[in-house]
């Protein structure tokens, strides 16, 4: 069949796949929408043909883009909505922790280890957290945390306000961002955070066990503790995962073992970020409220305690996705 | 027979109906470019947001206005490419000015997760970063580890990429121009011998690409297979045009 009886003969589903496609990009309501199948299986046969009997590069390029587009809108993920949602939660995310239990375990050492032995510092060698902690940030710790400053000062400073919840998403869930994208970098990098987050808490509460009040401390912080420090250690896990696959591909490639990290580690940070944005809306809301100290510890216990059943229990009998 | 090395950068794909379909991926110049517009766009979402923050400020309250201003700054920095990629298929403003897209290797759409990760690990191409380098609204770097990564891949693949299994390609292809008219009436002749079909693609493509060349390109690269279409200079070249147009037409 020669390139023009093949052009005229097909010309009339081509326009119409054409229309068809025009239709749905611009989102306007295609009624024939249900033909887009047939028309897609027709127009693939045809590219074939076209590339095997050698039409020319014109007609394949037009065949070519046909075939992509009508492609992209038939190829589509399902998109669960709610239900999707729900199941993330429920089974997907906390499945995805615990596949990747030996870095999460690593993080937190890389994180509470050096967040005990500062605050062991604040008792044998406090010279250490001087030498961390600049003095601006000391006085200002001290005006929050000082012996002795009164209520009035927290609530002005960290007011429960929509102000700080946006300050603390911002900055948080920034943080987070950064420790994973550090991991990628072949793991240092989510070290590296990790452990300066855990250096730098740990100076800051030794700084306040040492001359400080502590329970002002821990009375603002021990509500959102486990979520906002579980997050991050996540975070630094789903980032080492990346990293690891670089440095340790195993059996596949490394570009291969790079994808399959990329789809180990994505459930984790997804999850971490939404640990640590709920954080935010405990830490600018609950955390400085007059509600009374021992409702607030309660609270930061039975957060840790959530966690521990949560990521080790949920899930187990559904099946991974 | 070891395969043909490629000239080109176009990629094939086999889909699930046993066609295969040519991705064409971008370069790192396009996708550069593309990111400049992207950044100044995201400069000027901030600049509606600083608005948003003096109407809100002024009538909610000082510290309502800040709370507004961080999440839209939030949404800004870590969404702008995501919020783009997943609901206008694949392409943000600066992608689309440049005429990308960024598609699955599959060649199918990118999803929320895809895009969630090939912007987050978009942080890690950036290295190194600038000594101040956070605007703001639009984190800057050097992007040496997304060059590095795009130079050394065929597909030009940033580590976001890889990691997400993603790819940008050009949207359409940019052979609008292609079948101009030759200035040289051209013949269809046959050739005088049997072609593999390697070689009659080979005088296809030769047809089809001369309007895009000078004179003396086409001599040059007609000069080569003198002796198989018996002429050399102007008169090879009308013969190989001649070649190439009775293949593709009959």
């Amino acid at each position: 069949m020669k390139r023009t009886a093949f052009e005229e003969s097909n010309e009339p589903h081509w326009v119409d796949l054409e229309s068809t496609l025009a239709a749905l990009d611009s989102k306007q309501p295609a009624m024939d929408a249900r033909r887009l199948p047939r028309l897609f299986r027709q127009v693939c046969g045809d590219l074939a043909l076209a590339q095997q009997r050698m039409y020319g590069r014109k007609l394949c390029e037009r065949l070519n883009t046909m075939v992509i587009g009508a492609y992209q809108h038939l190829h589509l993920a399902l998109n669960r909505g709610a239900s999707g949602f729900v199941r993330f939660f429920a089974a997907t995310f906390p499945q995805g922790v615990r596949r990747e239990a030996a870095l999460v375990w690593l993080n937190f050492a890389l994180f509470f280890a050096p967040l005990a032995a500062f605050l062991a510092a604040a008792y044998f060698e406090p010279k250490w957290i001087f030498a961390l902690l600049p003095p601006e940030l000391r006085q200002m710790m001290d005006a929050q945390y000082g012996a002795g400053t009164g209520d009035e000062y927290v609530r002005e400073q960290f007011g429960s306000n929509f102000g700080m919840f946006g300050f603390y998403i911002m900055n948080n869930v920034s943080i987070n961002f950064r420790i994973f994208a550090g991991g990628v970098i072949l793991g240092v990098g989510a070290a590296y955070g990790i452990g300066y987050q855990g250096v730098f808490i740990g100076a800051m509460f030794g700084y306040v066990h040492h001359s400080g009040n502590p329970e002002r401390l821990y009375t603002f912080c021990s509500s959102h503790s486990s979520w906002e420090l579980l997050g991050f250690i996540l975070g630094g896990a789903a980032g080492m995962r990346i990293g690891l696959a670089l440095v340790n591909p195993g059996r596949l490639t490394r570009m291969a073992a790079l994808r399959d990290a990329g789809r180990r580690a994505l459930p984790v940070l997804l999850g971490s970020t939404a640990m640590i944005s709920c954080a935010a809306v405990i830490e600018g809301f609950f955390s400085p409220s007059s509600a009374p100290a021992g409702l607030k510890y309660t609270v930061g216990i039975l957060g840790w305690v959530m966690f521990a059943a949560y990521f080790s229990l949920a899930g187990r009998r559904m099946d991974a996705t | 027979m070891a395969a043909p090395v490629k000239l080109d950068t176009l990629q094939t794909i086999e889909l699930a109906e046993g066609v295969q379909i040519l991705l064409r991926p971008a370069g790192p110049l396009p996708r550069a470019l593309a990111l400049i517009i992207d950044m100044l766009f995201c400069v000027l979402f901030f600049l509606l947001a600083l608005l948003l923050f003096f109407i809100v400020g002024r009538l909610v309250g000082i510290e309502a206005g800040v709370g507004v201003l961080l999440l839209t700054v939030f949404v800004i920095y870590w969404g702008y490419f995501v919020l783009y990629e997943v609901l206008r298929k694949g392409q943000t403003p600066g992608k689309k000015f440049l005429g990308l897209r960024v598609v699955r290797t599959s060649g199918a759409r990118v999803r929320w997760g895809a895009s969630i990760m090939r912007n987050l690990v978009r942080f890690a191409d950036m290295m190194p970063l600038l000594p101040q380098w956070e605007l703001w609204v639009v984190a800057f770097g050097f992007y040496l580890f997304g060059m590095t990564s795009c130079l050394a891949t065929r597909r030009f693949q940033r580590l976001g990429d890889l990691i997400a299994d993603t790819l940008v390609v050009y949207d359409r292809s940019s052979t609008g121009e292609l079948n101009s008219a030759l200035r040289v009436a051209v013949h269809p002749t046959a050739p005088g011998l049997v072609l593999t079909r390697e070689e009659q693609l080979a005088f296809i493509q030769f047809t089809e690409r001369a309007a895009t060349w000078s004179d003396s390109r086409k001599e040059e690269l007609a000069s080569p297979i003198a002796a198989v279409i018996g002429a050399t200079g102007r008169e090879g070249v009308v013969r190989a045009l001649g070649i190439g147009t009775w293949i593709r037409d009959s």
